[in-house]
């Protein structure tokens, strides 16, 4: 049809409207395109046939107030539109949902009470940007929350980790695993001389016979490929680089406590994670080297592969057996509707 | 048990925690793990629902602590998950500062939690990261993506059962042989996505009975060795970008295929490509009829649009050669580059086809032209051709992008070029021309 014939016939249309009735008791009508759009009031319509007169409006859940379902109903009067582009619907959301943070919970509430799926996605993602890279006490202040945790509560979720058995069995594998490790090194040592003897020979032979220039080339678009790459995700700190080099200049392992410090300094602080009493993980010094070096050779290779894949069997059972003891009876839904479980206060 | 948190009349009311709780984790899921882990101290309902966050997300270049190292922090930050499902879990890290057990172990608990869908973006200054095996045996993890600086080293006898999606981002094989076991391992593999420069390996061989959607984007640096083989009976979504300077490129049939984009395709010895992909229904092809063999006497009998890039050598041909080949064909587009003067190749010796190609006269409906800011005289003379010819077309759409500063030539050419397609004797009674002018303005 085209755009002229339309004009001829709207106003002759008949159009349908929808009752609805908001939980202050008000009742208002909205155009039934409109309004099938929420899933919600969809099934209202089809499974009980409710809304079709001011009687038998369709009674909306406690969550949603009138000026919020007024403006579900712009957000939705605008999309089920079908001839819109992704780039128009998403100039729409962006300009739709600056508002302030109080009734962009309100309005995620609402959208998620009557099941509009990409509504609640863009206030999801919109409260997520505020959250996002801010300290507690900004966030507190923002959504306006009581700081009603003692200092020791605020301790408290990562000190229970302490006592987890998964905890202590991880801890008592990496401490195997140091000194495997430690002990190959020194039996390494020994041979340390030989084995970069043989690796020149190989290097000088390869070069003779003409593969290397291939493999050499490779090598590096690759990582002009991969540094490109890199900065395209934003990974690459400048001061990073700058230590590495650092570390690069640096042989030995044993200048791990400066390199640490250098590190920590250059590097940004967790602002709210605890520090845990040392026992559980080893100490810095001895744990933490500046560059690791992995070259492991195949055979320790495979026995590592082998312990991990048994550590995760052992896990899985142990975790299967603790997931008796701590999940708590309440049943909660994962999906969203309006009955799901609101948070507690206790764990 | 339920708290309430309305302090009655207050107009500073708490109206996030109100939310339900599986809406707080879709929001918390959109957060890095150390925003997660920092909800804890909010406040009294927010202490513990950090745990249960089923999608994890960790940063390395954000989550640098004195006391602890990046291991032990993910450790302890996977064990005192308690989500239910363990949906997802991204995690990047650097070589030399992360042990090969450390990370087996990361593997090790986040399969232990059946984790769903697990992205691994391994950063380094020079070398690659093998994973140990445990990564590719696993029975619940539905997707799987490598990143950056990985050696993919795969015996045969792996085995990822309920894999469907697999993501591999210029990494590094050790040989053809493991890029092949790997997708051995995986028998419901639907979706395959490569980045990759093929020096990576000599033969990629793509050989999945399973696979549903494909894209291979090469940004090999036109060395001229090497190639792929393609053999996905069940393939429905094709796009391969950037195939340059290969020695082969053999895609065998694909009779599910509906969709297909290939672009800067070119210097193939052997290749064969358009003569499988004849079962598509919409085509989109940035390619010059010089580098790539037309299948002529193939029909694409299923074709229903097309969409044809204009800044290809002898893009004209190619269109004659496809008009030709599609009976059915319905939407026609031509695209030129968005940025430039010119947005076409300009058309040399157009020759009109001898009988007017059926789809003209039965079945196109819908024509396009994007970015045609300068037609000249050949390509008015395709237009008009098309508009002479087409007994069932009902929209003729050409757009153009003009920048902020507007030449008043460029104006007054455009006028004309309206004039003078608008006078055109359509076969179409019901075809509508419609002329767009998208403003590209620059930002400051």
């Amino acid at each position: 049809m085209s755009e002229g014939e339309m004009a001829i016939i709207k106003p002759e249309m008949m159009k349908s409207y929808i009752w609805l009735e908001t939980a202050d008791g008000s009742i208002q009508q909205v155009e039934q395109e409109v309004a099938m759009f929420c899933p919600m009031i969809c099934q209202e319509v089809i499974q009980k046939g409710v809304g079709s007169s001011k009687n038998y409006a369709i009674s909306l859940p406690q969550r949603v107030n009138p000026a919020m379902l007024s403006l579900i109903f712009d957000y939705c009067r605008f999309h089920q539109v079908p001839g819109r582009s992704n780039k128009e619907r998403k100039v729409y959301d962006e300009k739709f949902i600056r508002m302030d943070t109080k009734r962009l919970c309100e309005l995620t509430s609402a959208a998620d009470s009557l099941q509009l799926k990409p509504l609640v996605d863009l206030t999801s993602r919109a409260l997520a940007r505020i959250i996002e890279g801010k300290t507690p006490e900004e966030i507190r202040e923002i959504f306006h929350l009581p700081d009603d945790l003692t200092e020791e509560e605020k301790l408290e979720p990562l000190k229970n980790t302490m006592d987890d058995p998964r905890i202590r069995l991880l801890n008592r594998l990496y401490a195997k695993k140091r000194k495997e490790l430690k002990e190959r090194e020194k039996l390494k040592s020994v041979e340390v001389e030989e084995h970069v003897d043989e690796r020149s020979v190989d290097d000088l032979l390869s070069f003779i016979n003409g593969r290397d220039p291939k493999v050499v080339k490779t090598s590096k678009s690759k990582k002009k490929n991969k540094k490109r790459k890199e900065q395209k995700n934003g990974s690459s700190n400048g001061t990073c680089e700058a230590l590495e080099k650092d570390l690069h200049n640096l042989d030995s392992k044993s200048q791990s406590a400066e390199i640490v410090d250098n590190t920590a300094s250059c590097l940004g602080d967790v602002s709210n994670l605890p520090s845990m009493e040392d026992d559980i993980f080893t100490p810095k010094t001895e744990f933490e080297d500046g560059y690791i070096d992995d070259e492991i050779d195949p055979a320790l290779k495979e026995l590592l592969d082998r312990e991990v894949e048994d550590f995760a069997r052992r896990l899985n059972s142990s975790w299967v057996l603790s997931i008796g003891q701590e999940r708590q009876p309440v049943n909660f839904s994962i999906n969203g509707n309006g009955t799901s479980r609101r948070l507690t206060g206790h764990k | 048990m339920k708290r309430c948190l309305r302090n009655g009349s207050g107009v500073n009311e708490d109206r996030i925690s109100d939310l339900p709780e599986a809406l707080l984790l879709q929001i918390l899921s959109l957060l890095p793990v150390k925003d997660v882990v920092s909800t804890s101290v909010l406040s009294k309902p927010w202490r513990s629902l950090w745990k249960l966050v089923p999608k994890l997300n960790f940063d390395y270049e954000n989550f640098q602590s004195e006391h602890e190292t990046y291991s032990e922090i993910v450790c302890k930050l996977l064990l005192s998950n308690k989500a239910p499902v363990l949906e997802s879990l991204h995690l990047d890290f650097k070589v030399g500062k992360c042990r090969a057990v450390d990370v087996g172990m990361w593997i090790g608990i986040a399969y232990a939690r059946h984790v769903r869908d697990l992205a691994l973006h391994v950063i380094s200054e020079k070398r690659s990261f093998t994973f140990p095996t445990s990564l590719y045996n696993c029975e619940t993890l539905e997707s799987l993506t490598l990143t950056s600086w990985v050696l993919v080293d795969v015996p045969s006898q792996v085995c990822l059962k309920s894999l469907r999606t697999l993501r591999l981002d210029y990494v590094d094989y050790k040989d053809d042989e493991t890029f092949i076991n790997l997708l051995s391992g995986c028998p419901n593999l639907e979706n395959l996505v490569l980045y990759q420069e093929l020096p990576d390996m000599e033969t990629c061989t793509i050989a999945v009975p399973s696979l549903q959607r494909l894209t291979v984007v090469d940004a090999n640096d036109a060395q001229g060795h090497g190639g792929y083989v393609i053999n996905a009976p069940s393939l429905k979504y094709l796009k391969i970008y950037g195939f340059k300077a290969l020695e082969f490129c053999l895609i065998e049939n694909a009779p599910e295929l509906v969709e297909a984009t290939i672009m800067n395709v070119s210097k193939i010895i052997n290749e064969k490509l358009l003569e499988s992909l004849t079962s598509v229904k919409r085509l989109s092809l940035a390619l010059s009829p010089l580098e790539i063999k037309f299948p002529t006497g193939s029909i694409f009998y299923q074709l229903v649009s097309l969409e044809l890039y204009t800044d290809k050598a002898e893009w004209w041909n190619l269109l004659v050669l496809m008009l030709d080949s599609s009976p059915i064909l319905q939407v026609l587009k031509l695209i030129g580059k968005w940025s430039g003067e010119n947005n076409h190749l300009a058309i040399r010796n157009w020759d009109q086809p001898k009988n007017v190609p059926g789809c003209l006269l039965f079945h196109l409906e819908t024509f396009m032209w994007k970015g045609c800011t300068k037609l000249g005289e050949d390509e008015k003379e395709v237009v008009k051709y098309i508009l002479r010819n087409s007994n069932r077309l009902k929209r003729a759409t050409f757009s153009r992008i003009i920048y902020e500063e507007n030449n008043s030539q460029d104006m007054v050419e455009n006028l004309e070029m309206v004039e003078e397609l608008e006078s055109v004797v359509r076969a179409s009674n019901s075809c509508q021309l419609l002329f767009e002018c998208n403003l590209y303005t620059l930002r400051r």
